[in-house]
């Protein structure tokens, strides 16, 4: 995929930026990379290419009454990007606007951006708890059923170590937690067991319930 | 005649790629404090770390937790109103400490960083059970227990491989590393 330009300039390489040893290091498999290829996060190329009308179109089972936590994590927004392509990393929404465009209702809740701990389940046990349990209370006090995830690593810790929480913080955290192209898929009518659906550490029970709820009320519809 | 380097001339030696402006810019403001999430587990905080960096304390810089406790989820970076990339500096704090072998005792990242390396170099591509040993022992018998229930949990439902998966071509990414990087028995 090309960086979009619109016909300005296509990024160039800064001194220093470690382009040269890359491409010496590539040179070694006769390869090189001209930094012409723009990288972007599954989500904004089903934003922003794909685009939020198609993507309602092709909705059958919209997730009604499902209040979704849309966790932005750190890499997708972090650092920004230059020129032409940065995002709004402080106050972005596209997040929620998917999750409208799929049926689903996104609750606002203070830690969306804030970062899960990453690697440091690994190195800092003890300080990854702590963040996640701030990210888990924060979606529980905006009233979320449901975390949905764009970060794999967001998506281990919050959901494989939720127990580990629980336990540190004496207090039961039960929250499911998708993927974002989990409930995409779900409200795409896909069958939940071709989505791993059921195979999560924290039972996704009220998720499913919601969506078996829509499909008998609009029984008839095709899935 | 050439003088030996300080700290903060090493440091910033270090950031050169990094397209921050240089520590010395810094005006204590805090802001990078303030927006890091893991600040609380800080023995120091990102903010003091810089004027520690900038005073030449060196031993002290070295002996910290902060920049280990470091997620670089880049919230510093972005909002730093000098245009100090904090983020960039513990990698290079973190990369500058095991270099010179002088980090805080029973720190788990130098060891997490070395197998985390040698996955990728061995495999191209990142495999989580890789660097396990270099925590899993670290919280006591009833941790390793769970760590090890989590895993069998999620190998019956699909969702962890046994063997690590390679990439195609690696003797070439092998090659291609040791260009730039010597890597000692591996390539």
């Amino acid at each position: 995929m090309l960086a979009r330009n619109d016909g300005h300039e296509l990024p160039r390489f800064r001194t220093g930026d470690g382009s040269q040893a890359i491409n010496y290091a590539l040179e070694e498999d006769d390869l090189h990379y001209s930094g012409s290829i723009g990288v972007y996060h599954l989500m904004e190329v089903f934003v922003n290419d794909v685009g939020l009308d198609a993507i309602k179109e092709a909705v059958s089972v919209p997730l009604k009454g499902l209040r979704v936590a849309p966790y932005y994590g750190c890499q997708m927004m972090r650092p920004r990007k230059e020129g032409e392509d940065a995002e709004d990393v402080e106050g972005p929404r596209f997040f929620e606007d998917l999750l409208s465009a799929i049926g689903a209702d996104p609750i606002n809740y203070p830690a969306r951006l804030r970062c899960c701990g990453g690697s440091l389940v690994a190195t800092n046990r003890k300080a990854a708890l702590g963040m996640l349990r701030e990210l888990l209370q924060s979606a529980i006090d905006g009233g979320a059923d449901v975390i949905a995830t764009a970060c794999p690593l967001c998506q281990i810790n919050l959901e494989c170590y939720q127990n580990q929480v629980s336990r540190e913080f004496r207090k039961k955290f039960a929250v499911p937690i998708l993927y974002f192209t989990q409930l995409m898929g779900l409200a795409f009518g896909i069958d939940p067991k071709r989505l791993k659906i059921g195979t999560e550490l924290v039972p996704a029970t009220p998720v499913l319930d919601c969506v078996r709820r829509e499909e008998t009320a609009s029984a008839g519809s095709p899935s | 005649m050439h003088t030996k380097p300080s700290f903060s001339q090493e440091v910033s030696n270090l950031l050169y790629s990094a397209e921050g402006k240089p520590l010395n810019c810094c005006v204590q403001c805090a802001t990078c404090s303030s927006a890091c999430p893991a600040v609380d587990y800080m023995d120091c905080t990102p903010r003091q770390l810089i004027a520690m960096i900038n005073a030449d304390l060196r031993d002290e810089v070295l002996a910290s937790n902060a920049f280990w406790t470091c997620a670089s989820c880049y919230a510093c970076s972005e909002r730093c109103p000098k245009g100090i990339r904090p983020a960039d500096l513990m990698y290079a704090l973190k990369r500058y400490s095991i270099w010179k072998r002088q980090y805080k005792r029973g720190m788990i990242g130098p060891e997490f960083s070395r197998r985390f390396v040698r996955t990728i170099i061995r495999t191209g591509k990142s495999y989580e059970p890789g660097y396990a040993t270099a925590f899993i022992f670290r919280n006591g018998f009833l941790g390793l227990f769970r760590e090890m229930s989590m895993g069998l949990k999620l190998l019956r439902k699909g969702r962890m491989v046994l063997i690590p998966p390679k990439i195609k071509r690696i003797k070439s990414f092998r090659r291609m590393v040791n260009r730039i990087m010597p890597v000692e028995g591996i390539a």
